[in-house]
Parts: C-alpha cells; structure tokens; sequence
C-alpha cells in the first residue's frame, strides 16, 4: 500500500529537524484547521502531505470561482458544481495521502461548539477569515491549554504567532487585548490578496505547528510580519502580560458570551 | 518635538503620553499593539508612557484575512 510505505516520506526522516521518530510523532497527531479557504488550504495539504494522522477541517463555505486563484484544494468542478469546501477538500486531501484521517465539519467555528470541535487535537491552526473567531480561538484554546497559531493575510501581506499555553508564552491578548471593530479591517474581499503571501503566511504556520507536534517549538515567541511583495519581513519580540484579560486573569469573554 | 508615526514625521508640543497621544488619533489603545524603536510597547505602558522627541512608533493592527 502506497500510503504507508516506508518510501513515503523518505525525505522528511532524512532532516534531523524531523527524522523516523518525528514521523512517528507526525502519524499520531490531530490537527484542527478553522476556515478551509486560502491559508486552511495550504495548511491541509502540507500537513496531508506531511503524514499527519488526523485533521479536521471546519467550514461552513461553498466553493466559488473567485476562490480558485489562492485556495489550492479546489478544482474549477467544484465552483461550478458550488460544493461544500470541506467536501471538496476532503475529496482533494484523499488522494493526496489516503493515510490521513480527515473528519469535516461544515460549520461556523462558534462559542457553543468550540470546545467539541477542540476535541482530541494537539494543535489548532487558525484560517480563519475574522477576528470574532480569533478570539474566540485564543479563549477556547487558553482554557484547554491547546498551542493555537494564529495567521492572517490581506493584500501582499500577513502575520503570524504561535500561542503556546503550556509554555505559558503570550496569547494574542497580550499583544492586542480587543479586537478591531467590526468593519474597520481589509479582508480579501475589500483589499484583495496574492496568492504568493498566502503560501508564504500558511506555510509558516504549518512549519510552526510542525514543530509543535514535534516537541520543539520555538525559543522566542513573537509577532512575524511579512510583506511578500516586498519582500520585507519583521520579526517583534511578544512578553507575556499578566494582566491580560484572557491568559493573565483567566477571563473567557468570547468563549462565555459570545456577541 | 518630532514623532515619526507610521514613517510620518508629526510635531508635538510638550511631551506627549502614549494613550493620549492614540485617542487623539481616534485609536482606541485597546485595539492596537505599538512599536516604539523597534521594540513593542508592553501593555503596561500602553497609557502612561511618556514620549520622547525622536520617537519612532508604529501602530500595529493584527492582519485580517484567511
């Protein structure tokens, strides 16, 4: 069988950032995805191809043309025939590496769900397009003590940060405590995006999430930047705050009352 | 005395504090991150911490979409 043939990932156990343990560690993990469009996209097929265990996506969407530019799992059939993105995804991911288990979930990552859909996974990478799911993300995963990593991108560019609960690193709270009001941020649909800086944005997650599941997550948390158009990229020390309203004082506002 | 804003350079008189110096460009402190010199603001200065002439900050606002 192809899908567990020791050929398989005969180039990944060869870097020793990995090797046939990490494979092995790789094999049992469960990855959450929450939004299957562009970064989810990238992130699933990496981690399909990587010989993760388990991933589950969540996405309420269907596929649509202006989709196929950036989000990698989806075929000019499924815009036409508008089928669910986890579907579609599913379908794509399958033949990718019939290895990986891949449970969908065609819903809105949301507060009364959130600790369901959390279950079992190790990681949870956030690809999602708003920032009501963000927080909630960071409060769902805060109380679970679940590393989440965070990714954005609009335009030419994006952000990510790993938050690492466990090692009691900063939370996106820390950093920025309330999100943007409603309205105020460009998104693909205002702004447009590249394709390029979503592969960019997403494969940094994935890299993150892989060494996460691997037991070697970063020495330095912070804020990284990246405009891919020019080819600027920034990097900003985060330090935890104590009194964060969600990791410092334990508070779980959008977790507890959604708006 | 000068402050560099996003890479534009703004006049202030006295010495201006962060928090104030956000709400007086209609930014809500809460929902941005700073930069002063390449460093980023703990949010314990957030409010209080008083500028100095030269400064270069940056408002940081998380990227939106996916």
């Amino acid at each position: 069988m192809i899908s567990n043939s020791p050929d398989r990932y005969a180039r990944h156990e060869m870097l020793h950032e990995i090797g046939a343990a990490g494979q092995r560690k790789l094999s049992q993990s469960s990855v959450l995805i929450v939004g299957c469009g562009a970064l989810g996209g990238f992130q699933a097929e990496l981690l399909a191809r990587a010989g993760v265990g388990r991933l589950r996506i969540v996405d309420p969407d269907i596929v649509e043309l202006h989709n196929l530019h950036r989000q990698i799992l989806y075929m000019e059939n499924d815009a036409e025939s508008k089928v669910l993105k986890v579907e579609a995804a599913a379908k794509r991911l399958a033949q990718v590496n019939s290895g990986v288990v891949v449970e969908t979930r065609p819903v809105r990552f949301n507060a009364q769900d959130a600790q369901s859909l959390l279950a079992g996974v190790d990681i949870v990478l956030d690809a999602s397009d708003n920032f009501e799911t963000r927080y909630l993300l960071n409060d769902v995963c805060i109380k679970s003590q679940t590393p989440w990593v965070y990714g954005g991108v609009v335009g030419t560019s994006g952000m990510v940060m790993p938050v690492l609960p466990g090692l009691r690193g900063p939370c996106l709270r820390c950093v920025i405590p309330a999100p943007p009001e409603p309205g105020t941020v460009p998104t693909a649909d205002t702004l447009g995006v590249l394709n390029c800086a979503v592969a960019v944005i997403a494969s940094l997650q994935t890299t993150l999430a892989m060494r996460v599941l691997l037991g070697n997550p970063p020495a330095e948390i912070g804020l990284f930047h990246a405009n891919v158009w020019n080819m600027s990229f920034d990097f900003l020390k985060v330090q935890r705050n104590d009194l964060c309203p969600c990791c410092g004082l334990g508070g779980f506002e959008f977790l507890d009352a959604p708006v | 005395m000068k402050i560099s804003i996003n890479g534009k350079d703004t006049d202030y008189s006295g010495t201006p504090v962060l928090g104030e110096l956000l709400r007086s460009l209609g930014i809500d402190p809460e929902r941005v991150a700073v930069e002063r010199n390449r460093g980023i603001v703990s949010r314990a200065e957030m409010q209080s911490l008083r500028l100095v002439a030269g400064d270069e900050l940056e408002i940081i606002r998380f990227v939106g979409g996916g």
